[in-house]
């Protein structure tokens, strides 16, 4: 009976104690929840040539955040206020600063990259070969962590800056 | 039963559910007392990350839409994906386990193999030979046999399993032989799963225990590796048969029998497209159900399989999307029988089969214009040893020794064309050329249309086919048991699917219909002569549907639910085929309990009657099973707890032909402790 006691207590210890911050292990996180949070961080280091008094998220297709980017509307990011928006074409893109194509659009991913060619965008996806047909960032899952995929020269070929602090978190793969 | 035993096991039982419950009551109290300490529960909370911090969120992937969903909704086929995660939460100790788990699915245990159906069909005899089982892409199926070893024979532990990716209907468009009902791809773990040692240990009913040392690491110049060994044992189980009970049989009693034992060891190495791998495992089961006409409860009779492969890869990624795999691989496969017999005087008989392959792969993948795909590869494989023997010890006799090579080619090619954005046409093909066969283009054809952007339909004609193996065309034991049929022509199967796949928000639903038609079927049965041969027995059709939903809530609960009917018939006599049950409905549920500390996981699974080869029925069953995990409960432990067949249900799977018994009794109630730990 001691021993059971004794068995219970301590693994009653084990299960409260906490060592670790809960962040690191949480499983309560929808992927969308924490991509979408990755994208208001991606206007930080970002920079583009023109100038306004808004920072413009589009979401362009089938749209995967549903609730999870209502937090980001109308935040303040750099003395900037982040709208989020939902493009129904592509003439309407004209004015986004960060494009999220969703994987709705795999099937025409090349022709909408050759539409929206020359505008100031960051491409970002997060659909499997995204990266390797130009789209600039592509978010993967690696060990139930969020993690992206950069494509170095659809951003050198752009008139957009990205911070190295950025450039260096993601796996940069390789040409077209 | 002895009732001693069974009163100390529910005093067990309850001590440890007291227990359970307990620790339970007591952390979530610690839990409130702590009171609210800030951590990042909400959205808002990452809000304020740094981005570097970010990236070590963790997020749950069961249905990780990105990763996989689309994929799905793309394939020409449907398929089911198990993830590492879902091995944990269910407590899944073989691929057996996780297989049971999947729609349309079952698996049979005889207290030696696991035997494996889908699709209504699992002939009595057949060691797994219509399924093709791939690890990391390289074929498992032996070249004896044609074995796809899902039990503890397969080669690898279930923890070093990334994903298990079913995909039902015929394969072998892009696979060749043995694709006939699916084809099972088991991803293994990367060295971004494995971070440094863990070492893991297991211990369980019937002085069960497991142990696993695995090392995983990613060098700054871009090696990646992983090493792992595992080791098992256990002592099994008393058995009571009540065909043997009798005086001369020790009342029916098989005792001390059962044991098992095994070890593996698994091995990778990436470096920029090249890939290396190799593993190997053998395995020991005590034979206890006097199998074969041995004699009964007498632990001299046993099985060993070890298998091994060496496969070495290179990818090469070039521009425009084009990848090129090469694959070059050797593989190697040894089985050792022992039965003791008593014709009289009791003699030894062994059993030894020998296979030892080598094969290369190339395959490329490149696309025509923006839309369309295409794949092409090309396959040798060249069984130089293909070896069975059979001899009684003393006194000696020999009664088989027979020793085959053989080779296969083939050649595929498949495209994915995009006719307009609804509509996605897969179309492909194989040819195989086997030695002592003549040649056999399989074709495959899917129309997937796609409304809604989360809406698929897809209709699916395929063919597939079978090469006989050595051991159905060559084997026999001196006319003991068994006798050979090197006649047997290969089988052939064509299927028809309807498939719809419908995701809403958290939701995934499946309705699948599907309908084929088996001709020259490979059948073991017993000849006139009363021993076991191999035939061509002639047409069979099958035909059933399948629904399965899935639904994922934000609050980290999840659930999937699946009902599969399935007719199976020979169009020679319209007799119904028995060993598989026409109704399986399985469930799977997971919730947190204590946020991030403790959850639970438990399944249903329910059978209807199978019919024997006595054609009687068993009656049908269902079970429970629950696991409770509590993942890294210190900062590197996660802790498991496992109860198998929760309700002590007493069930039983149909034997094949080389039993007395019709039907074998299963595991009642079982448990399973399990500790992980990452230095």
């Amino acid at each position: 009976m001691k021993r059971f006691i004794l068995i219970t207590v301590l693994c009653g210890i084990m299960l409260s104690v906490q060592i670790m911050p809960l962040r690191a292990q949480g499983r309560g996180f929808d992927e969308y929840e924490v991509k979408a949070v990755f994208l208001a961080n991606f206007f930080k280091f970002v920079e583009w040539p023109t100038h306004g008094r808004y920072y413009r998220l589009c979401i362009y297709g089938s749209d995967p955040f549903g609730e999870h980017v209502k937090i980001l509307d109308g935040m303040k990011i750099r003395g900037k206020t982040l709208e989020i928006r939902r493009p129904v074409s592509v003439r309407a893109v004209n004015d986004c600063n960060v494009l999220f194509i969703s994987s709705s659009e795999r099937r025409r991913i090349h022709a909408l990259l050759d539409a929206i060619r020359g505008l100031d965008l960051l491409t970002v996806g997060d659909t499997e070969g995204y990266a390797q047909e130009g789209v600039m960032v592509n978010f993967y899952i690696e060990a139930s962590k969020v993690k992206f995929e950069i494509n170095l020269d659809s951003i050198k070929r752009s008139r957009i800056g990205v911070s190295s602090q950025l450039l260096k978190l993601g796996r940069v793969v390789d040409h077209e | 039963m002895d009732h001693k035993k069974f009163g100390k096991k529910v005093v067990l039982l309850r001590g440890l559910l007291l227990q359970t419950l307990l620790i339970v009551l007591f952390s979530g109290a610690f839990h409130i007392l702590r009171g609210m300490e800030p951590e990042p529960q909400t959205q808002k909370d990452l809000v304020a990350m740094p981005i570097e911090e970010l990236m070590g969120v963790g997020v749950s992937t069961v249905l990780g839409a990105s990763r996989y969903e689309q994929h799905i909704s793309d394939a020409p086929a449907s398929i089911s994906i198990i993830t590492s995660e879902e091995i944990k939460r269910y407590g899944y100790r073989t691929m057996a386990d996780v297989l049971n788990s999947v729609r349309g699915f079952f698996v049979t245990y005889d207290r030696n193999y696991n035997y494996l159906g889908a699709g209504g069909f699992l002939r009595q005899g057949d060691y797994n030979t219509r399924m093709l089982l791939l690890l990391d892409g390289h074929r498992m199926n032996n070249n004896i046999y044609d074995t796809a070893a899902v039990g503890n024979d397969f080669i690898l532990d279930l923890d070093l399993v990334d994903r298990v990716e079913v995909i039902r209907g015929p394969g072998s468009s892009l696979y060749g032989s043995n694709a006939f009902f699916g084809v099972i791809n088991v991803i293994t773990k990367g060295s971004s799963h494995i971070t440094g040692l863990e070492v893991s240990a297991e211990a369980g009913s019937f002085d069960t225990n497991k142990q696993r040392a695995s090392f995983g690491r990613k060098f700054g110049n871009g090696l990646e590796m992983i090493v792992s060994a595992t080791r098992y044992r256990s002592k099994g189980q008393n058995l009571y048969y009540k065909e043997y009970d009798s005086p001369q049989t020790n009342f029916g009693s098989s005792d001390n029998n059962d044991l098992e034992d095994y070890s593996s060891f698994f091995t990778n190495f990436k470096f920029s497209g090249l890939n290396v791998q190799a593993a190997y495992g053998s395995r020991r089961k005590g034979i206890p159900t006097g199998a074969w006409s041995t004699v009964f409860d007498d632990d001299r009779t046993k099985s060993s399989d070890a298998q091994g492969y060496i496969d070495v890869n290179y990818h090469k990624r070039f521009e425009n999307s084009q990848d090129l795999v090469v694959r070059l691989f050797y593989d190697y496969y040894r089985y050792d029988g022992k039965y003791l017999l008593d014709y009289p005087p009791l003699t030894m008989n062994k059993d030894l089969a020998l296979g030892k392959w080598w094969g290369t792969e190339a395959f490329y993948k490149g696309k025509i214009g923006d839309r369309h795909t295409v794949i092409a590869g090309l396959e040798y494989r060249d069984n130089f040893l293909q070896q069975q023997k059979n001899w009684d010890d003393s006194p000696y006799a020999n009664y088989l020794d027979d020793n085959r090579a053989s080779y296969s080619i083939g050649a595929y090619a498949q495209g994915e064309f995009t006719i307009t954005d609804q509509i996605l046409l897969n179309a492909g093909g194989r040819y195989d050329h086997y030695k002592d066969f003549s040649g056999r283009f399989n074709p495959r054809v899917a129309l997937i249309y796609m409304p809604a952007d989360k809406t698929a339909v897809k209709l699916i004609y395929g063919e597939a086919y079978r090469i006989p193996n050595a051991y159905e065309l060559y084997y026999s034991d001196g006319n003991i048991s068994q006798k050979a049929n090197p006649n047997l022509d290969p089988e052939t199967i064509r299927t028809y699917e309807l498939v719809l796949e419908q995701h809403m928000k958290g939701f995934r639903v499946s309705l699948s219909g599907f309908y084929y038609d088996v001709n020259n079927l490979i059948s073991q049965q017993t000849g006139a002569d009363g021993l076991l041969v191999f035939n061509n027995t002639g047409r069979a059709d099958g035909k059933g549907f399948q629904f399965e939903i899935e639904r994922k809530w934000s609050s980290g609960v999840s659930g999937r639910f699946s009902y599969a009917f399935q007719e199976v018939k020979s169009n020679d006599d319209d007799v119904d085929f028995g060993n598989f049950p026409k109704h399986l409905a399985k469930l799977n549920f997971f919730t947190p309990i204590i946020s991030n500390r403790l959850s639970a996981g438990m399944e249903v699974q329910y059978a209807s009657a199978q019919r024997n080869l006595n054609g009687t029925d068993d009656g049908g069953y269902a079970l429970v099973n629950a696991t409770f995990l509590s993942e890294k409960i210190l900062k590197n432990l996660d802790l498991s707890f496992s109860i198998y067949n929760v309700l002590d249900k007493k069930y039983s799977n149909p034997a094949s032909g080389e039993h007395v018994q019709s039907d074998i009794e299963q595991d009642g109630r079982t448990f399973r402790l399990k500790a992980t730990y990452r230095f």
